[in-house]
């Protein structure tokens, strides 16, 4: 346990207290001791964030983001857990599974790199298939009204195989009584899933809500990074992307500190509430 | 039990060690640092004192050119060898990204990071510079009176209100923004290279119908938001993309000007009409190089060098591919504007600034520093020599007096050579070169043809942009509602009808105090 522990406190722990950069005018050029000695600032830089024009923008996007993730993608893997569950022919259900974890494993650049081509209105296959049916070639990816889609469904692609692995393990330990007496009793298969396949994973899928509203404001950095341009900040600048670019483009440290703060305090105030929800439903909690 | 404590404490010790060991690690240097900046056509020998004692080692970033091809190992360590033996300073270089942004954040996280990083070019050392970053060489240059003295007014430039030189220029004034026709396809559909923007439409329109490069793949215009007013913006307005004067006297930057949507209008007719490449505004540096080399691009509305340093590489795949430059007119005027060396920088780039070589201000003998960009600067031989090798290796005069020399070796990737810029490339060329468009560009003075273009008013004008930033703290704000809603504009992404409500949001983000700050310090300069 002492390593485990002393893996937090150094990585965890210690470094909160470069959360002091917030409130202060700081330039790390010069390391520790230029944010010991910078000058305090108070809360100058959060009123800089929130009077700024982008603001409810950056805001509403990590939210909507978000939670088209949580609504679509917290789903995807559940769903897709029951149906490989219902598959009895055990090699193919051996091989579906192994292809949908692969997605996991690739690294973000090349998922991006896919998207990108998949989805150029110059030549890529999505396109490609739009035309052959008539229509006209759609720039996902320069389209406000689309890149929100193209971002969750490449996060849905890319984690829904892994995402249901904890899914199949708690299924796993379903007893299999209780469906032979359903289905003595002549439950159908969709009823045996609604009456005993659920509720018997209702607690992990508690668990993992509870984490996933956790990182609520978490809408995936690196996806929207990699697949985000000028020409889409409108609906898909969040505020993790916001941050990179006023921190490290802009070298507004102190003030990227302040908004990278903001989201964490949203986040603690989030995940508490829903704890104390969840509790209050008499479903299992993180405390 | 105990046996389990003692493996638990071996593991805590690993853990601990591991971390420790992971802390500051520095860079391993790829060899070879880049800078570029002016040098006269000197001839003396710039081998200043070399005291016999421990060499100093010092990290270069370097930022490869748009045609990079890695340079052979043993000519690098030669170089480095030679440098060495000059100079006394042992240069490593380190290998950044081509594309600007992305050359950005690296060398600001490389900063931000601690590590060592002592010779860099930027595009925005007053930036740099305003959070405590760079060398103040104001006294170490006084001992170099040749390397300022080659420089010029471009000194200037790298000035801070107070006097202090922050920099080594790269530039001075120059015309970095041309149209690029492929003039191929223009004789081949028997057209004249266009004077005007009108005949330039024209020239789009038959390059999309008859699609030369084949396949559906041509892209009659490709160009960049960054580049794009720089080349085309003085046909619409008086002064291009020089500060805008209003009609009560206020000067603000050049997007302000009411002539800036008849620019975007045109653009957006182009952009439907599928005249413009579609994801444009999206490619990297690197992509838009691809496209040139791949003989698809019928105009390139871009930095001169996508082209100049390309086009070789393009003929070895479309032999008879030549770009032209078209010096386009509009209804006020001149399409181009004369890139000023100071000017004031807010819209001229995504990172507003001027460019240079400069010191980082933890680098431990700025003097070394200093000493190995006399050693190239000063000395036309040094400079060809941190490009292409020793003198009778890798190169020998041809024509020592007219700084032509013949290029023993195939093109390097100018890793050590941390001296290109508007002198020492104005300077000496190849006999034979591999990138001969570039070099009748910069050689051939075509980079200071300044006909060609308008001149800014602000050309030449220092401007303190720590007042500014203090004055108006959103001007980042205006500089991100200028640049997302232009591109959302020429895309049709948003109306035009609306360019009212944008021009409010513009305002409404420190328009007025910003303008009232440039007009300002405009007075003060011209007094």
């Amino acid at each position: 346990m002492v390593p485990g522990l002393l893996f937090f406190i150094i990585y965890k722990y210690i470094p909160m207290l470069g959360i002091v950069v917030a409130f202060k005018d700081v330039a790390p050029f010069d390391g520790v001791a230029e944010i010991i000695s910078a000058p305090w600032v108070g809360f100058r830089h959060f009123q800089n964030f929130f009077s700024s024009v982008f603001f409810w923008e950056v805001l509403h996007n990590t939210v909507v983001i978000s939670l088209l993730y949580l609504v679509l993608g917290f789903p995807a893997p559940i769903i897709f857990a029951l149906v490989i569950n219902e598959v009895t022919h055990l090699r193919f259900k051996k091989v579906i599974q192994t292809i949908s974890y692969l997605p996991h494993f690739l690294s973000m650049v090349v998922v991006a790199g896919m998207v990108t081509n998949l989805c150029s209105p110059n030549g890529g296959l999505i396109n490609a298939i739009i035309e052959f049916f008539g229509g006209e070639p759609v720039f996902f990816l320069g389209s406000n009204q689309h890149i929100r889609g193209v971002i969750t469904l490449t996060a849905i692609w890319q984690e829904i195989g892994w995402g249901s692995i904890i899914y199949l393990a708690a299924l796993t330990g379903i007893s299999a009584e209780l469906y032979e007496a359903a289905t003595v009793d002549g439950a159908g298969r969709w009823k045996r899933l609604i009456h005993i396949t659920l509720p018997g994973i209702m607690p992990i899928i508690s668990i993992m809500f509870i984490l996933q509203i956790g990182k609520v404001l978490d809408a995936g950095f690196e996806r929207v990074l990699l697949l985000y341009n000028p020409s889409v900040y409108q609906n898909a600048d969040i505020i993790d992307t916001f941050v990179y670019r006023k921190g490290i483009n802009e070298l507004q440290y102190s003030f990227s500190t302040a908004v990278g703060l903001f989201k964490s305090v949203i986040a603690f105030v989030l995940i508490t509430g829903t704890n104390w929800v969840t509790k209050k439903l008499g479903q299992e909690t993180l405390w | 039990m105990k046996k389990t404590k003692r493996v638990l404490a071996c593991l805590t010790a690993v853990l601990l060690l591991g971390m420790a060991g992971c802390g500051g690690g520095s860079n391993a240097p790829s060899e070879g640092t880049v800078g570029g900046g002016t040098g006269s056509a000197g001839s003396g020998v710039t081998a200043t004192e070399a005291p016999s004692e421990e060499p100093v080692k010092l990290i270069y970033f370097f930022q490869p050119p748009a045609n990079y091809q890695p340079t052979d190992s043993a000519v690098l360590q030669k170089i480095r060898a030679r440098i060495l033996e000059d100079t006394n300073v042992d240069v490593e270089f380190i290998l950044a990204p081509i594309d600007n942004t992305e050359y950005n954040n690296k060398l600001n996280l490389m900063l931000a990071g601690g590590e060592q990083l002592d010779i860099f070019l930027t595009n925005g050392w007053e930036d740099l510079q305003r959070n405590g970053v760079l060398a103040d060489l104001t006294d170490v240059l006084k001992e170099y009176p040749e390397l300022t003295d080659v420089f010029g007014n471009a000194m200037e430039a790298m000035k801070t209100n107070d006097n202090k030189i922050w920099g080594i220029p790269r530039n001075g004034d120059a015309v970095h923004y041309p149209v690029w026709i492929r003039k191929d396809w223009l004789d081949e559909l028997g057209l004249e290279v266009p004077k005007t923007i009108d005949e330039f439409e024209t020239v789009l329109k038959a390059f999309k119908e008859n699609d030369l490069a084949g396949n559906g793949k041509t892209i009659p215009m490709l160009t960049s938001f960054e580049n794009l007013p720089h080349c085309l913006l003085g046909a619409y307005t008086e002064n291009g993309t020089g500060v805008y004067t209003s009609p009560d006297g206020l000067m603000m930057p050049f997007f302000m000007d009411p002539g800036y949507k008849d620019m975007l209008t045109e653009l957006n007719d182009w952009y439907k009409d599928g005249l413009i490449d579609k994801e444009t505004f999206i490619y990297k540096d690197n992509q838009r190089i691809d496209l040139i080399k791949q003989g698809r691009v019928g105009a390139a509305v871009l930095w001169f060098s996508r082209v100049s340093l390309n086009e070789q590489e393009l003929k070895k795949l479309v032999p008879e591919a030549e770009y032209v430059i078209a010096s386009l007119e509009g209804p006020k005027g001149k399409a181009e504007t004369v890139n000023a060396y100071a000017r004031f920088p807010i819209g001229i780039s995504t990172a507003p600034g001027t460019t240079g070589y400069v010191i980082s201000g933890k680098c431990k003998d700025v003097d070394a520093a200093i000493r190995v960009l006399n050693w190239g600067f000063t000395n036309t031989g040094n400079y060809i020599t941190s490009r292409y090798g020793i003198e009778g290796e890798g190169w020998q005069w041809a024509d020592k007096d007219a700084g032509v020399f013949d290029l023993l070796v195939p093109q390097t990737g100018d890793e050590y050579c941390m001296y290109k810029g508007l002198v020492t490339e104005m300077a000496v060329r190849e006999s034979i070169s591999p990138n001969e468009k570039h070099v009748e560009y910069i050689y051939g003075k075509e980079i200071v043809n300044f006909d060609r273009a308008k001149y800014p008013p602000d050309g030449g004008i220092h401007f303190d942009m720590k007042t500014i930033y203090d004055t108006v703290p959103n001007v980042s704000d205006i500089l991100r509602i200028y640049q997302e809603e232009s591109i959302k504009f020429i895309t049709g992404a948003r109306p035009l009808s609306e360019y009212d409500a944008y021009i409010e949001s513009l305002k409404k983000s420190g328009m007025d105090q910003l303008a009232l700050e440039v007009t300002k310090q405009v007075e003060a300069a011209t007094k």
